[in-house]
């Protein structure tokens, strides 16, 4: 905390005059050993405790409800969203891909839940959705979970008349949401009714509005503007797997790097070309030719026997 | 109307007292049972690890809420030795440190080299873990006893397949001995897990060695190199052991989306034929439009000179 | 035309051009006019209102939503860009072809053009859920976004046919300057600015007749790329519906067969409510363009009948759930009125000679404006409810698409506006041009030069 306070009052200083500067320089590089040297007192003894702020925000839950929390328990996007300019460039030599197994996944939603919670996404606005599918009248039903797909050849960026959203070399289609302009052709374009559209101002906590924006966490949510799944490329940065992926407990997600060959569902680390050939992996209506990075693995031999959740609620 | 609203207050009083009654009561109650249940049950769970030849101890604290386990935060632990007595006058027999537990409950405590030093004679080490005294959970111990073990690599490449060979050995009685028939696990470390390599349930041979061919198809990482990865995992009489070690290796060609002008790249990466054909038809069509303003700007011109 | 009495003498001449002068100057609106230029602000100030409450609090005041993410602002500006193309249809074509019956036509025309490219314009402005970014479209444009080539042809095309428009309005506003009697200050001035020194000259005439000619080209590549690339706008998604090679074509049939209806309606209602127009719009003149709205119905009809016919016969998976909804589901309703008051029954009346004089054919022309208006819709909503994947997991509201008044008052506002726009053109500016007209019915350009601008 008081790190943060001195990094405020060094760029006050910034902004003032020549003197006024090096009195707040002076003052500042004294508060930071200071600040410093209490930290290093509390670390010791509190290694990662979390101190109550004390100050309390409003935060939209799942379902759609406010509440108030402290806001020293908001963690999410603490770090790590680049600026909109620096998150064009991909995280290099990366390249990343989704598998989903669907004859594993039973519609639990746990994925969803902990997407709409990380990116504090209101309930009618639903980065992921699970669908229940049918391809035939015979065949039985099945979920299928669909994120966005992150095209290759992507019909939401070639559309864009502004460069708003973009492809990156690491594989991700994110949205540059301080220079969309709302034209909505991306939603239009887009075959998989992936993208979202902020109809309203968006409802978010104090905290998260005074941050500065940034492509990679896509937060804070702007009005008029469109959004949809980022793959999370702020925990990517870290080394950990998205939201969805680490939140399904069936383990339907595998996760990776097709440079690596590498995909993991969070307990199981498998070769990313084998699992297709072996599981005979497919994309979504391949045919229309825009080569997503998601891949989906037939619902056969199922996990679970399929069962109508939306039934089973009504009941 | 006065009596009407004396009434109504009284009837209200009514139940207020009444649960004022009950209230005393209840605290009676309470206080008489248990005078401690106010703190809350937590449990605790250790684990010693060796990552290339570093020790540490792992403590993980957790609490049962509706059937899940939630971790258990900002929680003092302290952890003791009991092979070293004399590591601390002060504080006490062998007392090692104490620790917090994060967001995620856990804490680990890593040796230093001094430590390392004090304990090069042991082979065999009794952890106990306590907590003392919280404000919020009941107090809590819990020990495990580990034999030391080790790995060693060895990599041997052969016509362009690598193989690693990994030796086991245990401590019985102070003296090193190869550990046969204990299974093994052969891993290359990745950006979100450790991808195994090898048949399936690898075992050690009567030398206690396992050994495994790197798949020769597997891509490197970004520095031309992987790393490879042999792990021993018995927690409940040696702990986790693990060695690494990165190799090199050959990268494959990265898949890379935005080296090509394409109709999905950058508006300044546009594919050259189409920005030749816009451009001109713009230039083409506009240049007449500026010819035409030209021409009104005649037709003013002329309309200034007398007839 | 064959009837047309060619002046015998310059005395003669003469005489006709000052009648025409008489005729065809711009006049002070009566009641009626005075009435309509109110309703019509009533509607641009509601619409107005409605759309500050849009800006402050965003698109959530329309029907919109996730699925269908384009509604009636879309489709209201498919109908603009329409509309707009019947300006290079009259103008440029019949010109071209020399058509010696064009004269009365041509201005109408170009003032609808402009005015619909105008709202088309602000319409799509009105769509936007970040409006106040829209310089980011020239600081950012892409170069592959139909978007970008859209915006680029209707900024072309709005200037061609403003320069078309202007072109020969010149001789005419510099008449009014020198002749209206009794106009207020600011008009006068008005009329001396935009006449930009025009004297009369027989080189500056020569100058305006090669920039028309020149125009007369230039606009026909432009008007046909507008609407094509707005139907690219479609096209070039993968949606059920508008994923047709035939759009382009059917768009630019469309778009004439609605805009040839636009000149009809104004030629009607001008008729009826200026004296003496009837000698220069006359019963000839609608049956000439009554037999040009058939051919151009039939047209439409060739390629209506491709975009539907053919995806009807194969009805594959996914566009046949969106065919089905059309011909005999939800939207049956709509669109068998659509094609029979907008399409059939026009070309039925039409055929016949008596349904081509005035009222009948004004009638028509209604309904086939009406009728475009509505096709538009169905071109865009449909579409968008039925995308490959299922409605699961939206809220209701999202599953169906209804525009909510709000909307329905900013479209009428700009609908409102482009009618308010030709409306005032008419009042300030001779409508039909005096001296085409003239040149027309046989005057020498020299009678022309020398006598259109003298005092009566
Ligand atoms: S809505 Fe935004 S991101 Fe989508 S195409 Fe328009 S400007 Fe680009």
């Amino acid at each position: 905390m008081s790190q943060k306070s001195d990094d405020k009052e060094k760029l006050e200083g910034d902004h003032s005059g020549r003197r006024d500067f090096l009195k707040f320089g002076f003052l500042a590089a004294g508060l930071t050993v200071v600040g410093g040297g209490l930290q290093k007192v509390f670390s010791d003894n509190k290694d990662s405790a979390k101190v109550e702020s004390g100050n309390k925000v409003k935060v939209l839950t799942t379902d759609g409800k406010l509440v108030e929390v402290d806001s020293s328990h908001l963690k999410a996007h603490e770090c790590c969203g680049a600026s909109p300019t620096d998150s064009r460039e991909g995280i290099p030599g990366k390249k990343y891909v989704m598998v989903i197994d669907l004859s594993r996944c039973k519609n639990a939603l746990k994925c969803q839940k902990a997407c709409q919670k990380h990116h504090l996404l209101p309930e009618q606005d639903k980065w992921l959705k699970v669908f229940k599918m049918q391809d035939s009248p015979e065949a039985s039903p099945y979920w299928m979970p669909k994120p966005c797909l992150h095209c290759d050849k992507p019909p939401c960026v070639k559309v864009c008349p502004v460069d708003a959203t973009f492809k990156r070399s690491d594989g991700l289609v994110l949205i540059d949401n301080e220079r969309c302009i709302g034209c909505r052709f991306c939603m239009a374009a887009c075959p998989y009714s992936t993208r979202t559209f902020n109809w309203e101002e968006p409802q978010q906590p104090a905290n998260i509005l005074e941050m500065s924006y940034s492509p990679e966490t896509s937060v804070p949510r702007k009005k008029g503007t469109v959004e949809k799944c980022d793959f999370c490329p702020d925990m990517l940065k870290q080394g950990n797997l998205p939201h969805c992926v680490s939140a399904c407990p069936n383990g339907v997600y595998y996760f990776g790097d097709a440079n690596e060959d590498t995909v993991c569902n969070g307990d199981e680390t498998v070769r990313f070309k084998q699992l297709l050939r072996d599981k005979a992996g497919y994309r979504y209506m391949e045919g229309l030719g825009t080569e997503p990075s998601v891949y989906y693995l037939p619902a056969a031999n199922r996990l679970f026997p399929f069962e109508d959740a939306e039934e089973v609620k009504e009941k | 109307m006065k009596k009407l609203f004396k009434y109504l207050y009284i009837k209200r009083l009514i139940p207020v007292f009444i649960i004022y009654l009950v209230s005393l009561f209840s605290i009676n109650i309470y206080a008489q049972n248990d005078s401690t249940s106010s703190k809350l049950q937590a449990s605790m769970n250790l684990s010693y690890k060796i990552t290339n030849g570093i020790k540490s101890v792992k403590v993980e604290v957790t609490r049962k809420v509706d059937g899940k386990f939630i971790p258990v935060e900002n929680l003092i632990v302290n952890l003791y030795l009991t092979e070293i007595k004399k590591y601390d006058p002060i504080v006490g027999d062998g007392w090692m440190g104490n620790l917090v537990t994060n967001e995620d409950g856990l804490a680990t405590f890593k040796f230093t080299d001094n430590f390392n030093k004090l304990m090069s004679k042991v082979h065999v080490f009794n952890f106990i873990a306590t907590t003392n005294e919280d404000l919020r959970y009941e107090d809590m111990q819990e020990e495990i006893t580990v034999n030391e073990a080790l790995i060693n690599f060895t990599f041997n490449t052969e016509d362009a397949v690598t193989t690693v060979v990994a030796k086991l050995t245990k401590f019985q009685d102070g003296a090193e001995v190869a550990s046969p028939e204990t299974e093994m696990k052969m891993l290359i470390k990745r950006t979100f897990g450790m991808l195994p390599f090898g048949e399936d349930g690898l075992t050690t041979d009567e030398n206690g060695e396992v050994s495994a061919e790197i798949p020769a198809d597997l891509p490197g990482n970004a520095n031309k190199t992987i790393t490879v990865v042999a792990r021993y995992d018995d927690e409940e009489n040696n702990g986790i052991i693990e060695i690494s070690k990165d190799i090199p290796w050959k990268i494959l060609p990265k898949v890379n989306p935005l080296t090509r002008r394409t109709l999905w790249s950058r508006g300044n990466n546009a594919p050259i034929p189409l920005v030749i054909v816009t451009v001109s038809l713009i230039i083409l069509i506009w240049g007449t439009i500026c010819y035409l303003v030209y021409l009104l700007f005649k037709i003013k011109r002329l309309g200034k000179t007398k007839k | 035309m064959e009837d047309l009495i060619t002046p015998k003498s310059e005395k003669e001449a003469i005489e006709m051009l000052n009648r025409y002068n008489e005729d065809l100057l711009p006049r002070k609106f009566g009641i009626a006019g005075k009435l309509w230029v109110t309703v019509l602000c009533i509607v641009i100030a509601i619409g107005l209102y409605n759309y500050i409450q849009q800006l402050r609090f965003g698109l959530k005041v329309t029907g919109l939503n996730d699925t269908v993410s384009w509604g009636i602002y879309i489709s209201n500006f498919v109908f603009f860009v329409a509309v707009s193309l019947v300006g290079s249809l009259i103008t440029a074509v019949l010109n071209l072809l020399n058509v010696n019956w064009r004269a009365p036509l041509t201005r109408i025309s170009e003032v609808i053009a402009v005015s619909a490219i105008m709202f088309a314009g602000l319409i799509i402005i009105v769509d936007m859920g970040r409006p106040d970014r829209i310089l980011n479209m020239f600081l950012h444009g892409r170069i592959q976004s139909p978007i970008v080539w859209d915006v680029i042809v209707v900024m072309t095309y709005m200037t061609i046919s403003l320069l078309l428009l202007y072109f020969s309005l010149l001789p005419n506003i510099a008449f009014c300057r020198d002749r209206l009697p009794n106009i207020p200050k600011w008009q006068r001035k008005m009329y001396s600015v935009l006449s930009f020194g025009w004297e009369n000259k027989p080189e500056q005439y020569e100058i305006i007749k090669r920039a028309v000619k020149i125009l007369s080209v230039l606009i026909i590549p432009v008007a046909l790329s507008i609407h094509t690339v707005t139907s690219w706008l479609f096209a070039t998604t993968y949606r059920p519906g508008w994923d047709s090679t035939n759009f382009g074509a059917y768009f630019v049939a469309g778009a004439f067969m609605v805009g040839a209806a636009a000149v009809i309606a104004g030629m009607s209602i001008l008729r009826k409510f200026y004296v003496h127009y009837d000698e220069y719009l006359t019963d000839k003149h609608f049956d000439r363009m009554g037999r040009l709205l058939v051919l151009l119905s039939f047209i439409y009809l060739y390629f209506t009948v491709n975009e539907y016919f053919i995806p009807g016969y194969k009805m594959k998976g996914d566009e046949a759930e969106h065919l089905r909804e059309l011909f005999t589901g939800h939207y049956a309703p709509m669109f068998w009125s659509v094609q029979i008051f907008g399409m059939f029954i026009p070309i039925i009346v039409l055929l016949f000679k008596k349904g081509r004089k005035p009222l009948p054919i004004f009638i028509m022309a209604v309904f086939v404006i009406i009728g475009a208006w509505f096709k538009r819709y169905l071109i865009v909503i449909p579409t968008m409810l039925h995308p490959f994947l299922p409605l699961q997991q939206i809220p209701e509201a999202s599953k169906h698409y209804a525009p909510t008044l709000a909307e329905w008052s900013i479209t009428g506002a700009s609908l409102a506006g482009a009618l308010l726009v030709i409306t005032l053109f008419v009042r300030y500016f001779p409508v039909i041009s005096i001296w085409e007209i003239a040149e027309e019915r046989g005057i020498h350009s020299d009678t022309i030069y020398e006598h259109l601008n003298e005092k009566v």
